[in-house]
Protein backbone atom coordinates (compact mmCIF):
# COMPACT_ATOMS: atom_id res chain seq x y z
CA UNK A 1 0.00 0.00 0.00
CA UNK A 2 2.90 2.28 0.68
CA UNK A 3 4.33 1.70 -2.57
CA UNK A 4 1.19 2.51 -3.93
CA UNK A 5 0.82 5.58 -2.07
CA UNK A 6 4.36 6.73 -2.78
CA UNK A 7 3.90 5.70 -6.76
CA UNK A 8 0.60 7.79 -6.48
CA UNK A 9 2.89 10.40 -5.35
CA UNK A 10 6.07 10.37 -7.43
CA UNK A 11 3.50 10.87 -11.02
CA UNK A 12 1.77 13.65 -9.24
CA UNK A 13 -2.06 12.52 -8.42
CA UNK A 14 -4.71 14.64 -9.97
CA UNK A 15 -8.28 15.45 -9.39
CA UNK A 16 -10.47 13.66 -12.23
CA UNK A 17 -11.92 16.90 -13.34
CA UNK A 18 -10.30 19.85 -12.63
CA UNK A 19 -7.00 19.28 -13.96
CA UNK A 20 -5.08 22.03 -15.40
CA UNK A 21 -2.36 21.46 -18.49
CA UNK A 22 -1.15 24.85 -18.77
CA UNK A 23 1.08 23.91 -21.67
CA UNK A 24 -1.95 22.87 -23.95
CA UNK A 25 -0.29 20.08 -25.14
CA UNK A 26 -1.46 16.21 -24.55
CA UNK A 27 0.65 14.46 -22.16
CA UNK A 28 2.95 12.10 -23.16
CA UNK A 29 3.09 9.67 -20.47
CA UNK A 30 0.29 7.91 -18.38
CA UNK A 31 -1.52 9.90 -15.35
CA UNK A 32 -2.61 8.18 -12.64
CA UNK A 33 -5.72 9.21 -10.92
CA UNK A 34 -6.61 8.84 -7.25
CA UNK A 35 -9.38 9.07 -5.30
CA UNK A 36 -10.40 7.95 -1.54
CA UNK A 37 -13.92 7.16 -0.59
CA UNK A 38 -14.59 6.84 2.85
CA UNK A 39 -17.10 6.78 5.90
CA UNK A 40 -18.43 6.99 9.75
CA UNK A 41 -21.36 5.01 10.74
CA UNK A 42 -23.19 4.97 13.78
CA UNK A 43 -26.22 3.30 14.35
CA UNK A 44 -28.88 1.67 17.13
CA UNK A 45 -30.91 -1.35 16.80
CA UNK A 46 -34.38 -2.78 18.97
CA UNK A 47 -32.30 -6.04 19.19
CA UNK A 48 -30.84 -6.19 22.92
CA UNK A 49 -27.70 -8.11 21.81
CA UNK A 50 -26.97 -5.03 19.11
CA UNK A 51 -25.87 -2.12 21.09
CA UNK A 52 -25.85 1.53 19.59
CA UNK A 53 -22.46 2.47 17.94
CA UNK A 54 -20.11 4.09 15.66
CA UNK A 55 -17.72 2.26 13.40
CA UNK A 56 -15.66 3.22 10.54
CA UNK A 57 -17.15 2.14 7.21
CA UNK A 58 -14.63 0.94 4.46
CA UNK A 59 -12.16 3.27 3.52
CA UNK A 60 -11.69 2.48 -0.76
CA UNK A 61 -8.68 3.42 -2.80
CA UNK A 62 -9.62 3.77 -6.12
CA UNK A 63 -6.70 4.71 -8.95
CA UNK A 64 -6.90 4.42 -12.66
CA UNK A 65 -4.78 5.47 -15.39
CA UNK A 66 -4.66 5.41 -18.85
CA UNK A 67 -1.56 3.51 -20.16
CA UNK A 68 -1.94 4.49 -23.62
CA UNK A 69 -4.65 5.50 -25.68
CA UNK A 70 -6.41 1.74 -25.65
CA UNK A 71 -5.01 0.13 -22.86
CA UNK A 72 -6.33 1.15 -19.67
CA UNK A 73 -5.42 0.01 -15.54
CA UNK A 74 -8.24 -0.01 -12.96
CA UNK A 75 -7.69 -0.84 -8.90
CA UNK A 76 -9.93 -0.48 -6.20
CA UNK A 77 -8.29 -1.35 -2.81
CA UNK A 78 -10.48 -2.01 0.23
CA UNK A 79 -9.18 -0.90 4.21
CA UNK A 80 -11.23 -2.09 7.10
CA UNK A 81 -10.31 -0.86 10.55
CA UNK A 82 -11.44 -3.41 13.29
CA UNK A 83 -14.28 -2.67 15.72
CA UNK A 84 -11.76 -3.26 18.39
CA UNK A 85 -8.20 -2.32 17.98
CA UNK A 86 -6.20 -0.45 15.25
CA UNK A 87 -5.88 -3.44 13.33
CA UNK A 88 -6.69 -3.15 9.64
CA UNK A 89 -7.32 -5.69 6.78
CA UNK A 90 -6.81 -5.06 3.60
CA UNK A 91 -9.03 -6.49 0.11
CA UNK A 92 -7.66 -6.33 -3.31
CA UNK A 93 -11.92 -5.79 -4.43
CA UNK A 94 -10.95 -4.91 -7.89
CA UNK A 95 -7.94 -5.23 -10.48
CA UNK A 96 -8.47 -4.88 -14.25
CA UNK A 97 -6.45 -4.60 -16.94
CA UNK A 98 -8.56 -2.70 -19.70
CA UNK A 99 -7.97 -2.72 -23.86
CA UNK A 100 -10.56 -0.54 -25.42
CA UNK A 101 -10.57 -1.23 -29.00
CA UNK A 102 -13.75 1.10 -29.62
CA UNK A 103 -17.08 1.59 -28.17
CA UNK A 104 -18.37 -1.55 -29.20
CA UNK A 105 -15.33 -3.34 -27.67
CA UNK A 106 -13.54 -3.35 -24.42
CA UNK A 107 -12.04 -6.47 -22.98
CA UNK A 108 -10.64 -6.51 -19.01
CA UNK A 109 -9.23 -9.27 -17.61
CA UNK A 110 -8.69 -9.05 -13.79
CA UNK A 111 -10.83 -9.45 -10.70
CA UNK A 112 -14.50 -7.22 -11.75
CA UNK A 113 -17.48 -6.85 -10.44
CA UNK A 114 -19.52 -9.32 -11.68
CA UNK A 115 -21.77 -8.05 -14.47
CA UNK A 116 -25.35 -9.73 -12.65
CA UNK A 117 -28.73 -7.36 -12.56
CA UNK A 118 -27.90 -3.61 -12.54
CA UNK A 119 -26.64 -2.83 -8.81
CA UNK A 120 -23.43 -4.75 -8.64
CA UNK A 121 -21.93 -3.37 -11.51
CA UNK A 122 -23.01 -0.07 -10.95
CA UNK A 123 -22.23 0.53 -7.18
CA UNK A 124 -18.97 -0.75 -5.95
CA UNK A 125 -17.62 -0.41 -2.31
CA UNK A 126 -17.55 3.23 -1.93
CA UNK A 127 -20.61 4.01 -0.55
CA UNK A 128 -20.84 7.80 -1.38
CA UNK A 129 -22.83 7.34 -4.96
CA UNK A 130 -25.38 5.29 -3.31
CA UNK A 131 -28.22 6.93 -2.17
CA UNK A 132 -29.82 4.75 1.01
CA UNK A 133 -27.19 3.36 3.61
CA UNK A 134 -26.06 -0.07 2.73
CA UNK A 135 -26.61 -2.41 -0.06
CA UNK A 136 -30.13 -4.41 -1.19
CA UNK A 137 -29.61 -7.82 0.93
CA UNK A 138 -29.57 -9.66 -2.50
CA UNK A 139 -26.37 -7.88 -3.58
CA UNK A 140 -24.29 -8.48 0.19
CA UNK A 141 -20.64 -8.57 -0.37
CA UNK A 142 -19.57 -12.31 0.30
CA UNK A 143 -18.15 -11.31 3.28
CA UNK A 144 -20.91 -10.29 4.84
CA UNK A 145 -23.16 -13.22 4.35
CA UNK A 146 -24.14 -12.74 0.85
CA UNK A 147 -25.69 -15.10 -1.53
CA UNK A 148 -24.52 -14.07 -4.69
CA UNK A 149 -20.69 -14.42 -6.56
CA UNK A 150 -20.26 -10.27 -6.38
CA UNK A 151 -16.54 -10.71 -7.50
CA UNK A 152 -14.90 -12.50 -10.17
CA UNK A 153 -11.99 -13.17 -11.54
CA UNK A 154 -11.54 -13.77 -15.17
CA UNK A 155 -12.27 -11.78 -18.54
CA UNK A 156 -15.08 -9.25 -19.14
CA UNK A 157 -16.35 -8.20 -22.39
CA UNK A 158 -18.38 -4.78 -22.90
CA UNK A 159 -19.91 -2.84 -25.25
CA UNK A 160 -22.31 -1.41 -27.20
CA UNK A 161 -24.04 -3.12 -29.66
CA UNK A 162 -23.21 -1.75 -32.96
CA UNK A 163 -26.54 -0.33 -35.49
CA UNK A 164 -28.62 0.14 -31.85
CA UNK A 165 -27.58 4.45 -31.82
CA UNK A 166 -25.75 3.09 -28.63
CA UNK A 167 -29.16 2.29 -27.19
CA UNK A 168 -27.76 -1.21 -26.55
CA UNK A 169 -25.04 -2.73 -24.26
CA UNK A 170 -23.85 -6.05 -23.78
CA UNK A 171 -21.62 -7.47 -20.71
CA UNK A 172 -20.46 -11.17 -21.55
CA UNK A 173 -18.05 -13.02 -18.88
CA UNK A 174 -15.67 -15.63 -18.24
CA UNK A 175 -14.69 -16.43 -14.44
CA UNK A 176 -13.44 -18.92 -12.11
CA UNK A 177 -16.94 -18.45 -9.56
CA UNK A 178 -17.04 -18.07 -6.29
CA UNK A 179 -15.35 -20.03 -3.88
CA UNK A 180 -17.92 -21.67 -1.90
CA UNK A 181 -16.47 -24.54 -0.10
CA UNK A 182 -12.61 -25.24 0.51
CA UNK A 183 -11.56 -28.27 -0.91
CA UNK A 184 -8.51 -27.71 -0.46
CA UNK A 185 -5.59 -26.38 -2.66
CA UNK A 186 -4.46 -23.16 -3.63
CA UNK A 187 -6.19 -22.24 -6.86
CA UNK A 188 -8.87 -19.72 -6.62
CA UNK A 189 -10.80 -22.32 -9.05
CA UNK A 190 -11.42 -25.45 -7.36
CA UNK A 191 -12.87 -27.26 -10.82
CA UNK A 192 -12.58 -27.22 -14.50
CA UNK A 193 -16.25 -25.59 -15.31
CA UNK A 194 -15.93 -21.91 -15.93
CA UNK A 195 -18.67 -19.45 -14.59
CA UNK A 196 -20.22 -17.33 -17.49
CA UNK A 197 -22.47 -14.43 -17.30
CA UNK A 198 -24.48 -12.77 -20.18
CA UNK A 199 -26.20 -9.29 -20.16
CA UNK A 200 -27.64 -6.61 -21.71
CA UNK A 201 -28.78 -3.05 -21.54
CA UNK A 202 -31.47 -0.93 -23.31
CA UNK A 203 -30.91 2.83 -22.49
CA UNK A 204 -33.47 4.65 -25.27
CA UNK A 205 -32.02 7.95 -26.53
CA UNK A 206 -35.28 9.77 -26.21
CA UNK A 207 -35.83 8.66 -22.57
CA UNK A 208 -32.95 10.38 -20.69
CA UNK A 209 -31.66 8.03 -17.59
CA UNK A 210 -34.13 4.92 -18.47
CA UNK A 211 -32.38 1.79 -18.27
CA UNK A 212 -33.82 -1.85 -18.66
CA UNK A 213 -31.40 -4.89 -18.64
CA UNK A 214 -31.31 -8.84 -17.51
CA UNK A 215 -28.36 -11.04 -17.27
CA UNK A 216 -27.80 -14.75 -16.75
CA UNK A 217 -25.34 -16.11 -14.83
CA UNK A 218 -24.59 -19.93 -14.91
CA UNK A 219 -21.88 -22.05 -13.39
CA UNK A 220 -21.26 -25.33 -11.93
CA UNK A 221 -20.07 -25.32 -8.10
CA UNK A 222 -17.90 -28.30 -6.67
CA UNK A 223 -19.18 -29.05 -2.69
CA UNK A 224 -17.63 -32.24 -2.60
CA UNK A 225 -14.61 -33.73 -4.29
CA UNK A 226 -16.65 -35.56 -6.84
CA UNK A 227 -19.74 -33.85 -6.34
CA UNK A 228 -20.89 -30.03 -8.14
CA UNK A 229 -24.35 -27.97 -7.82
CA UNK A 230 -25.40 -26.02 -10.77
CA UNK A 231 -26.33 -22.88 -10.13
CA UNK A 232 -27.77 -20.07 -12.40
CA UNK A 233 -28.85 -16.75 -11.73
CA UNK A 234 -31.20 -14.63 -13.89
CA UNK A 235 -31.63 -10.63 -13.26
CA UNK A 236 -34.25 -8.16 -14.29
CA UNK A 237 -34.14 -4.42 -13.55
CA UNK A 238 -35.60 -1.02 -14.40
CA UNK A 239 -33.73 1.65 -13.30
CA UNK A 240 -34.34 5.43 -13.94
CA UNK A 241 -31.64 7.54 -12.93
CA UNK A 242 -30.98 10.91 -13.12
CA UNK A 243 -28.89 13.96 -10.94
CA UNK A 244 -32.60 15.10 -9.12
CA UNK A 245 -34.47 11.54 -9.19
CA UNK A 246 -33.36 7.75 -8.89
CA UNK A 247 -36.24 4.72 -9.40
CA UNK A 248 -34.21 1.53 -9.51
CA UNK A 249 -36.30 -2.21 -9.06
CA UNK A 250 -34.57 -5.21 -9.74
CA UNK A 251 -35.65 -9.19 -9.30
CA UNK A 252 -32.98 -12.01 -9.39
CA UNK A 253 -33.94 -15.50 -9.28
CA UNK A 254 -31.33 -17.91 -8.08
CA UNK A 255 -31.50 -21.40 -9.33
CA UNK A 256 -29.38 -23.84 -7.96
CA UNK A 257 -29.63 -28.24 -9.02
CA UNK A 258 -28.21 -30.93 -7.31
CA UNK A 259 -26.36 -33.68 -9.83
CA UNK A 260 -29.36 -35.71 -8.81
CA UNK A 261 -32.11 -33.37 -10.50
CA UNK A 262 -33.38 -31.59 -6.72
CA UNK A 263 -33.78 -27.96 -7.63
CA UNK A 264 -33.76 -25.16 -5.38
CA UNK A 265 -35.47 -21.69 -6.72
CA UNK A 266 -35.46 -18.86 -4.47
CA UNK A 267 -35.87 -15.24 -4.76
CA UNK A 268 -34.39 -11.84 -3.84
CA UNK A 269 -34.99 -7.83 -4.93
CA UNK A 270 -35.24 -4.51 -4.37
CA UNK A 271 -37.31 -1.22 -5.17
CA UNK A 272 -35.92 2.32 -4.39
CA UNK A 273 -36.88 5.73 -5.27
CA UNK A 274 -35.25 9.36 -3.96
CA UNK A 275 -35.70 12.74 -5.17
CA UNK A 276 -33.92 15.74 -4.58
CA UNK A 277 -35.48 18.64 -3.13
CA UNK A 278 -32.51 21.55 -2.93
CA UNK A 279 -29.78 19.67 -0.78
CA UNK A 280 -32.39 17.51 0.73
CA UNK A 281 -33.15 14.04 -0.69
CA UNK A 282 -35.69 11.80 1.34
CA UNK A 283 -35.68 8.65 -0.11
CA UNK A 284 -37.32 4.50 0.33
CA UNK A 285 -36.22 1.03 -0.47
CA UNK A 286 -38.05 -2.09 0.14
CA UNK A 287 -35.47 -4.86 0.50
CA UNK A 288 -36.86 -8.74 -0.10
CA UNK A 289 -34.57 -11.70 -0.02
CA UNK A 290 -36.47 -15.46 0.14
CA UNK A 291 -34.12 -17.99 0.39
CA UNK A 292 -35.55 -21.29 1.80
CA UNK A 293 -33.47 -22.70 4.53
CA UNK A 294 -33.12 -26.41 2.69
CA UNK A 295 -31.09 -24.78 -0.23
CA UNK A 296 -27.12 -26.00 -0.05
CA UNK A 297 -24.84 -23.44 0.38
CA UNK A 298 -26.94 -20.47 0.94
CA UNK A 299 -29.76 -21.75 2.91
CA UNK A 300 -28.39 -20.52 6.17
CA UNK A 301 -28.87 -16.75 4.82
CA UNK A 302 -32.54 -17.33 5.39
CA UNK A 303 -35.16 -14.72 4.27
CA UNK A 304 -35.77 -11.27 5.37
CA UNK A 305 -37.56 -7.96 4.01
CA UNK A 306 -36.68 -4.94 5.45
CA UNK A 307 -38.49 -1.31 4.89
CA UNK A 308 -35.63 1.94 4.79
CA UNK A 309 -37.16 5.17 4.84
CA UNK A 310 -34.21 7.77 5.35
CA UNK A 311 -33.29 11.46 4.20
CA UNK A 312 -29.88 12.11 2.26
CA UNK A 313 -28.42 15.53 2.63
CA UNK A 314 -25.28 16.85 0.79
CA UNK A 315 -23.86 19.98 2.85
CA UNK A 316 -20.68 20.13 0.97
CA UNK A 317 -19.44 19.21 -2.39
CA UNK A 318 -18.49 15.31 -2.20
CA UNK A 319 -19.72 14.90 1.40
CA UNK A 320 -23.19 13.47 2.00
CA UNK A 321 -25.28 12.70 5.45
CA UNK A 322 -27.31 10.12 5.51
CA UNK A 323 -30.19 9.14 8.14
CA UNK A 324 -32.11 6.15 8.09
CA UNK A 325 -34.85 3.97 10.02
CA UNK A 326 -35.35 0.52 8.89
CA UNK A 327 -38.06 -1.54 9.54
CA UNK A 328 -36.48 -5.28 9.47
CA UNK A 329 -38.02 -8.70 9.43
CA UNK A 330 -35.71 -11.85 9.38
CA UNK A 331 -36.20 -15.13 9.52
CA UNK A 332 -36.19 -16.55 13.29
CA UNK A 333 -36.29 -13.48 14.75
CA UNK A 334 -38.69 -10.85 16.11
CA UNK A 335 -39.32 -7.80 13.43
CA UNK A 336 -37.33 -4.87 14.96
CA UNK A 337 -36.53 -1.39 14.24
CA UNK A 338 -33.49 0.53 13.82
CA UNK A 339 -31.70 3.57 13.10
CA UNK A 340 -28.59 4.83 10.92
CA UNK A 341 -26.62 7.18 10.16
CA UNK A 342 -23.24 7.65 8.22
CA UNK A 343 -21.36 10.39 6.71
CA UNK A 344 -20.15 9.72 3.31
CA UNK A 345 -17.20 11.68 1.61
CA UNK A 346 -14.71 11.61 -1.38
CA UNK A 347 -11.06 13.12 -1.95
CA UNK B 1 -50.72 61.45 -3.98
CA UNK B 2 -53.67 60.19 -5.86
CA UNK B 3 -51.52 61.56 -8.94
CA UNK B 4 -48.39 59.92 -7.94
CA UNK B 5 -49.87 56.23 -8.22
CA UNK B 6 -50.59 56.15 -11.98
CA UNK B 7 -46.93 57.74 -12.65
CA UNK B 8 -45.51 54.85 -10.14
CA UNK B 9 -47.36 51.99 -12.04
CA UNK B 10 -46.35 53.53 -14.92
CA UNK B 11 -43.07 53.03 -13.68
CA UNK B 12 -43.01 50.01 -12.54
CA UNK B 13 -44.34 48.57 -15.97
CA UNK B 14 -41.69 50.18 -17.40
CA UNK B 15 -39.10 48.82 -15.53
CA UNK B 16 -40.98 45.29 -16.07
CA UNK B 17 -41.43 45.87 -19.90
CA UNK B 18 -37.57 46.91 -19.76
CA UNK B 19 -36.43 43.78 -18.19
CA UNK B 20 -38.37 41.52 -20.60
CA UNK B 21 -36.40 43.16 -23.27
CA UNK B 22 -33.09 43.02 -22.24
CA UNK B 23 -34.00 39.74 -21.19
CA UNK B 24 -35.14 38.74 -24.93
CA UNK B 25 -31.99 40.72 -26.27
CA UNK B 26 -29.57 38.54 -24.31
CA UNK B 27 -31.29 35.53 -25.72
CA UNK B 28 -31.00 36.32 -29.35
CA UNK B 29 -27.64 37.89 -28.99
CA UNK B 30 -25.74 35.22 -26.72
CA UNK B 31 -22.48 34.21 -28.39
CA UNK B 32 -22.54 31.08 -29.46
CA UNK B 33 -20.14 28.10 -28.41
CA UNK B 34 -17.97 26.67 -31.56
CA UNK B 35 -16.94 22.81 -31.12
CA UNK B 36 -13.60 22.00 -32.09
CA UNK B 37 -11.68 19.11 -33.45
CA UNK B 38 -8.18 18.60 -35.06
CA UNK B 39 -7.77 19.19 -38.47
CA UNK B 40 -6.92 15.80 -39.35
CA UNK B 41 -10.73 14.70 -37.73
CA UNK B 42 -12.34 13.34 -40.55
CA UNK B 43 -15.95 14.01 -39.05
CA UNK B 44 -17.62 16.96 -40.35
CA UNK B 45 -20.80 17.61 -38.60
CA UNK B 46 -22.26 15.30 -35.38
CA UNK B 47 -25.81 15.45 -34.05
CA UNK B 48 -26.50 17.48 -30.65
CA UNK B 49 -27.33 13.62 -29.30
CA UNK B 50 -23.90 12.67 -30.42
CA UNK B 51 -22.23 15.68 -28.92
CA UNK B 52 -23.96 15.34 -25.32
CA UNK B 53 -23.26 11.79 -25.70
CA UNK B 54 -19.36 12.70 -26.05
CA UNK B 55 -18.99 15.59 -23.16
CA UNK B 56 -21.39 13.02 -21.27
CA UNK B 57 -18.37 10.38 -21.87
CA UNK B 58 -20.62 7.70 -23.05
CA UNK B 59 -19.19 8.01 -26.60
CA UNK B 60 -15.18 7.37 -26.41
CA UNK B 61 -14.12 6.71 -29.54
CA UNK B 62 -14.17 8.55 -32.91
CA UNK B 63 -15.80 6.61 -35.71
CA UNK B 64 -12.42 6.26 -37.70
CA UNK B 65 -11.47 4.61 -34.06
CA UNK B 66 -9.02 7.31 -32.50
CA UNK B 67 -9.75 7.42 -28.76
CA UNK B 68 -12.01 10.97 -27.93
CA UNK B 69 -10.63 13.57 -25.29
CA UNK B 70 -12.90 15.83 -24.09
CA UNK B 71 -11.65 19.06 -23.33
CA UNK B 72 -13.30 22.00 -20.89
CA UNK B 73 -12.43 24.77 -19.44
CA UNK B 74 -11.28 25.09 -15.91
CA UNK B 75 -13.70 24.57 -13.20
CA UNK B 76 -15.91 27.74 -12.28
CA UNK B 77 -15.29 29.24 -15.47
CA UNK B 78 -18.59 30.50 -17.15
CA UNK B 79 -17.65 28.97 -20.19
CA UNK B 80 -17.02 25.69 -18.57
CA UNK B 81 -20.61 26.13 -16.67
CA UNK B 82 -22.35 27.20 -19.74
CA UNK B 83 -21.06 24.61 -21.74
CA UNK B 84 -22.09 21.61 -19.42
CA UNK B 85 -25.29 23.26 -18.98
CA UNK B 86 -26.01 23.57 -22.51
CA UNK B 87 -24.59 20.46 -23.75
CA UNK B 88 -25.20 18.22 -20.91
CA UNK B 89 -28.49 19.92 -19.12
CA UNK B 90 -26.51 19.63 -16.24
CA UNK B 91 -25.04 21.92 -13.40
CA UNK B 92 -21.36 21.84 -12.94
CA UNK B 93 -21.48 19.96 -10.02
CA UNK B 94 -23.58 17.16 -11.14
CA UNK B 95 -21.32 17.17 -14.14
CA UNK B 96 -18.02 16.45 -12.02
CA UNK B 97 -20.63 13.63 -9.62
CA UNK B 98 -21.24 12.03 -13.48
CA UNK B 99 -17.89 11.55 -14.35
CA UNK B 100 -16.59 10.11 -11.26
CA UNK B 101 -19.31 8.12 -11.30
CA UNK B 102 -18.88 6.15 -14.46
CA UNK B 103 -14.50 6.56 -13.81
CA UNK B 104 -15.54 4.21 -10.60
CA UNK B 105 -17.70 2.23 -12.59
CA UNK B 106 -14.67 1.41 -15.03
CA UNK B 107 -16.40 2.84 -17.34
CA UNK B 108 -13.91 5.77 -17.94
CA UNK B 109 -10.48 6.04 -17.37
CA UNK B 110 -9.40 9.72 -17.73
CA UNK B 111 -12.09 12.27 -17.46
CA UNK B 112 -11.96 15.24 -19.79
CA UNK B 113 -9.21 17.41 -19.04
CA UNK B 114 -9.26 21.14 -17.71
CA UNK B 115 -7.93 24.32 -20.06
CA UNK B 116 -7.23 27.49 -18.70
CA UNK B 117 -7.82 29.55 -21.46
CA UNK B 118 -9.18 29.45 -24.87
CA UNK B 119 -6.36 30.10 -26.85
CA UNK B 120 -4.56 27.35 -24.74
CA UNK B 121 -7.82 25.07 -25.65
CA UNK B 122 -7.17 25.55 -29.56
CA UNK B 123 -3.74 24.57 -29.42
CA UNK B 124 -4.23 22.09 -27.42
CA UNK B 125 -7.02 20.52 -29.96
CA UNK B 126 -4.17 21.77 -32.57
CA UNK B 127 -1.96 18.83 -31.01
CA UNK B 128 -4.65 16.59 -30.15
CA UNK B 129 -5.68 14.58 -32.69
CA UNK B 130 -8.45 12.89 -31.11
CA UNK B 131 -9.79 16.54 -29.08
CA UNK B 132 -12.70 17.65 -29.08
CA UNK B 133 -13.21 21.06 -27.43
CA UNK B 134 -15.01 24.46 -27.47
CA UNK B 135 -14.58 27.98 -28.31
CA UNK B 136 -16.68 31.22 -28.62
CA UNK B 137 -16.70 32.45 -32.52
CA UNK B 138 -14.35 35.17 -31.93
CA UNK B 139 -12.09 32.93 -29.90
CA UNK B 140 -12.01 30.29 -32.95
CA UNK B 141 -8.61 30.41 -35.64
CA UNK B 142 -7.55 28.23 -38.70
CA UNK B 143 -5.47 26.04 -36.71
CA UNK B 144 -8.39 23.61 -35.63
CA UNK B 145 -11.63 22.54 -37.58
CA UNK B 146 -15.56 23.41 -36.72
CA UNK B 147 -18.02 20.56 -36.61
CA UNK B 148 -21.86 21.60 -37.82
CA UNK B 149 -24.07 20.50 -34.94
CA UNK B 150 -26.78 19.33 -36.13
CA UNK B 151 -26.03 20.31 -39.77
CA UNK B 152 -25.63 24.39 -38.59
CA UNK B 153 -22.86 26.64 -38.00
CA UNK B 154 -23.12 29.22 -35.60
CA UNK B 155 -24.31 31.60 -37.94
CA UNK B 156 -27.44 29.43 -38.91
CA UNK B 157 -30.60 30.04 -37.17
CA UNK B 158 -31.32 27.42 -34.86
CA UNK B 159 -27.95 26.41 -33.81
CA UNK B 160 -28.43 24.47 -30.97
CA UNK B 161 -24.92 25.87 -28.69
CA UNK B 162 -26.20 29.81 -28.73
CA UNK B 163 -24.78 30.88 -25.18
CA UNK B 164 -27.98 32.68 -24.01
CA UNK B 165 -30.47 29.70 -25.02
CA UNK B 166 -31.09 28.04 -21.69
CA UNK B 167 -30.85 24.22 -21.40
CA UNK B 168 -33.52 22.16 -20.07
CA UNK B 169 -33.29 22.39 -16.23
CA UNK B 170 -30.68 21.59 -13.97
CA UNK B 171 -30.97 17.74 -13.06
CA UNK B 172 -33.61 16.57 -15.20
CA UNK B 173 -31.79 15.26 -18.29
Amino acid sequence: MAALLMMAGARGVRAQVPETHDQAMPPNRPELVLHAFGSVDWSASQRKDTPNTFALGQLALFMTSAINDRVSVLAEVVLEASGVNTQVTTDLERLQLTYRLNDYLNVSAGRYHTGIGYYNAAFHHGSYFEIPIGRPRIFAFEDEGGVLPVHEVGVSVRGKVPKTGSALSYVAEVGNGRRWVDLGGEELDQNQAKSTNLGLALRPEAWKGVEVGGSFYRDDIPVTVDQSLAQRITAAYAVYRTPSTEIMAEWLQLTQQTQSGVSFVNHGGYAQASRAFGKLRPYYRYDRLAIATDTPLIGSTGSSQAHLLGVRVDPAEWVGLKAQYERRREQGVEPFNAVHVQLVFVF
Amino acid sequence: MAAARPALIALLLSAALLAGVETRAQNVAGPAFVVIVNRSNPVDNLTFSELRRIFMLDTQTWPHGRKITVVLREKGQPDRTDAIRIICGLSERDYERHILFRTFQGSVNIGPRSIQSAAAMVRFVFSAPGAIGYVKTDELDSSVKTLRIDGLLPDDAGYPLRRALRGRAEGDW
